[in-house]
């Protein structure tokens, strides 16, 4: 088994030809745009395959330089406040340069590409060691096995999404036993309940800060925090405490829910544990790890989307209208800026068309971004 | 071919393990506890207020009512497969006890006292001791005196259990007894405890408004109102709760409907008069002639609201559900301030996306259901909606071509089809 293994190894190690979910059409245009991605996807498939702490670092540092690009190009964007074409194909390349090293790699590559594919395919080969198959029939271990995959596919990570829930619960538990704070929540509630956002938003926001210029910072998740701080706005803290109210019994059950996963998690890998070889079990708790920090990686990549994505589409927006007054007969559609590149390009002058086809070989470098 | 033949007799006794095999019959929790609860109904002392007190744990199911108990000769008859008096009541088949409890545990006791008598009788049942050591024609049976002839009730404790306990299914075991016992609860002075919490009746959450009718055909009369709901927990859980002079008849009753109604289903409060009822005041005389007109007529008056949705897209299931609302078309890549974007999403709204992204949190959480066009069930969207317990269904490949903004669906996320509303 283990020399079939390697030999299936090899092959996913590769630069995939195809990507599930390749919406925008990238796996045509950046290995053609930037050639040296191959080999820079390559070298971090071999380096990370089977070591899920370093693939964390690994997605940790490329979201710090995506921060860190993103800041620098709309700093130079800003300061220039140039409007010309040539300016802003020169953004919008040096973005697309970011976002594939830097985004793409981890968010699709790796995470949707065959390295993801072949974690999913261990952790179900395994999930079926998990149920005991005597007396049972045929469609009810198959949905057993189905529970198992799921649980085991789902992991105990709490996504972005649950941790901000579960800090909910800490919260309003603590907001709770101070009797100012139970009638803001009560207001508060109140308002949300009018689904009304553009009048009682910026009432409820006002209330909020009563409690926010209050209350021990510790008592939020650190990422929320931090998004506070790089979108410069307290809407990310707004909005938790907004979904804490508003889901406050909700929330509570997910905490139980999230305990109970963790714990049926625990018993499914003892249970597997005594039925296979050591290196076995040593291929799905790697499986596992991989196949949760692949999951974790799309969240932590995500974030960037507030802050890149409106600043690429103005930018984009504006390649759009100077080419409408070229009369050229563009029109734009409300895709991504992959996509769109392939749809302004048709319509951009000669000479422009050269340069953004012109393949850059150049390695990716954050200081040269 | 020979035409000698011989005729013998042979021992067709069932095998023991018959006992438990009859449990083997695809129950879930709740069905096998509602068996129960539907004998302790049966046994009602009417005029006096049935409380069914349920305890459960992750080692013990146990049942008590206040209901009218059974006398020795029930009690014994009992424990007899197959074996039943009741006519159109609930429990008329004489197989819940033995199918719910040996569905549920590997051991079960029953404990019963009639009204008026001074004995209480037990019944105690283990696979394992059944097997060894039991005999169809001679089982233990306990008899315990001295107990005082106000008292009566049965209880019923399962232990040894064959089902999982967690949070999850208690929470839909009280969900599911809230509809089905519903009706009694607030029309024959029943009420359910699970675990010391009193259990309340859950209403089917109606699409669109109730629709009142009145109906006369000679001397039948049948009032009341009908409305969509959506498929439940329970396909059966469908129809009409029937009363007579106020006073509650039959529940779920499919008179005048087709048996499968797919995902949407038609459900009402009817009250009958012109009918007659069997002597239990529990059904209607379906065999009079009466009971006929009242279904034909019905029938002629429903067949034309039957629902029948149109299915529109199909995908894969990712997270389970049933559920109505208005289409709110989310563009996975957001273009202006992302809470101004996701404050369009109402209550509700089921999103429709290319693919879902982190920071459609804030819609996810107050959505109905998800659909995407991109992903299988392992895609962002299918683990947070599974994480949330929203319905999803994702790789619809092109949900955001084909719906509309406002467009109200049903996507049933159990099969992976949408359907218009």
């Amino acid at each position: 088994m283990k020399e079939i293994f390697m030999k299936h190894k090899k092959e996913i190690l590769k630069f995939p030809r195809f990507l599930p979910n390749d919406l925008e059409g990238f796996m045509d245009f950046y290995p053609g745009k930037f050639p040296e991605i191959i080999s820079f996807y390559e070298k971090c498939a071999k380096k990370y395959f089977e070591n899920p702490k370093d693939f964390k670092i690994l997605t940790k540092d490329s979201y710090k330089d995506l921060v860190i690009g993103v800041e620098k190009i709309k700093k130079d964007y800003n300061k220039e406040n140039n409007n010309d074409l040539d300016f802003l194909l020169l953004i919008d390349s040096r973005l697309h340069k970011l976002y594939a090293f830097r985004f793409w790699v981890v968010n699709y590559l790796f995470a949707d590409g065959p390295i993801h594919e072949h974690y999913v395919d261990r952790i179900k080969f395994y999930s079926r060691l998990a149920i005991d198959a005597q007396e049972l029939d045929i469609q009810d271990y198959e949905k057993k096995v189905l529970k198992v995959e799921r649980n085991l596919l789902q992991s105990d990570y709490a996504d972005l999404y649950l941790r901000f829930a579960l800090n909910g619960v800490t919260l309003m538990r603590f907001l709770r036993k101070d009797k100012k704070f139970l009638g803001i929540i009560k207001e508060v509630k109140l308002l949300v309940e009018k689904e009304n956002p553009k009048k009682n938003n910026p009432l409820i926001y006002k209330k909020l800060d009563t409690i926010i210029n209050k209350i021990d910072k510790s008592l939020f998740d650190k990422e929320l925090l931090i998004q506070s701080e790089f979108r410069k706005t307290k809407l990310p803290i707004y909005n938790m405490i907004i979904h804490s109210i508003e889901f406050e019994e909700e929330n509570k059950k997910l905490q139980e829910r999230q305990d109970e996963l963790k714990k049926e998690i625990t018993n499914i890998l003892n249970f597997i544990k005594e039925k296979c070889s050591k290196e076995e079990f040593r291929e799905l708790e790697i499986s596992y790890k991989m196949a949760s920090i692949l999951a974790e990686s799309k969240d932590i990549m995500g974030n960037i989307d507030q802050e890149l994505l409106p600043f690429w589409f103005e930018v984009l927006e504006k390649i759009a209208k100077i080419l409408e007054n070229m009369n050229t007969g563009y029109k734009q559609r409300p895709i991504g800026p992959g996509a769109l590149f392939y749809s302004f390009s048709w319509y951009l002058p000669d000479e422009y068309k050269a340069k953004i086809f012109t393949p850059d070989n150049k390695p990716f470098d954050i200081s040269e971004i | 071919m020979s035409k000698k033949e011989t005729k013998k007799f042979i021992d067709i006794t069932p095998h023991k393990s018959l006992m438990f095999k009859v449990g083997q019959t695809g129950y879930s929790l709740q069905e096998a506890i509602s068996e129960l609860i539907d004998n302790s109904i049966d046994a009602k002392i009417s005029g006096k207020k049935l409380v069914v007190d349920i305890k459960i744990s992750s080692d013990s199911i146990k049942i008590t009512d206040n209901g009218t108990g059974m006398s020795e000769k029930d009690t014994a008859n009992a424990i007899r497969l197959g074996f039943s008096k009741k006519k159109k009541q609930l429990g008329e088949f004489g197989l819940g006890l033995k199918t719910a409890s040996t569905f549920l545990g590997k051991r079960f006791t029953l404990i019963t006292s009639p009204r008026g008598e001074k004995n209480e009788y037990v019944i105690t049942y283990s696979e394992d001791d059944w097997i060894k050591n039991g005999s169809w024609n001679c089982y233990p049976f306990v008899i315990r005196h001295g107990i005082k002839s106000s008292f009566s009730g049965t209880t019923i404790i399962i232990e040894n259990l064959n089902v999982k306990i967690d949070n999850k299914i208690l929470s839909t075991l009280k969900e599911e007894l809230g509809v089905r016992f519903g009706p009694f609860m607030e029309n024959e002075n029943i009420e359910i405890i699970v675990n010391d919490k009193k259990s309340v009746s859950i209403e089917p959450k109606i699409l669109g408004k109730r629709n009142k009718f009145k109906i006369t055909k000679g001397k039948i009369k049948i009032s009341g109102w009908w409305a969509y709901q959506l498929r439940g927990l329970n396909k059966n859980y469908f129809g009409f709760n029937t009363f007579r002079r106020g006073r509650l008849v039959t529940t779920f009753d499919k008179i005048g409907l087709s048996p499968n109604q797919g995902i949407k289903q038609i459900i009402g409060k009817i009250e009958i008069e012109g009918v007659p009822i069997a002597h239990d005041k529990k059904s209607w005389q379906n065999g009079s002639p009466e009971y006929k007109i009242m279904e034909q007529v019905l029938r002629s008056h429903f067949i034309n609201f039957e629902p029948k949705p149109k299915k529109i897209l199909s995908g894969y299931p990712a997270s389970s559900g049933i559920v109505e609302g208005a289409v709110k078309i989310v563009g996975m890549f957001m273009r202006d301030d992302i809470e101004k974007e996701m404050n369009k999403v109402k209550r509700g709204d089921i999103i429709v996306t290319e693919m879902t992204r982190p920071h459609f949190l804030l819609a996810i959480r107050r959505s109905g259901g998800i659909v995407t066009d991109l992903g299988g069930t392992l895609c962002h969207a299918a683990i947070v909606a599974r994480e949330f317990n929203i319905p999803a269904i994702v790789g619809t490949k092109q949900a955001t071509q084909v719906l509309k903004d406002g467009q109200r669906i049903i996507i049933d996320a159990n099969e992976g089809n949408i359907y218009e509303a």
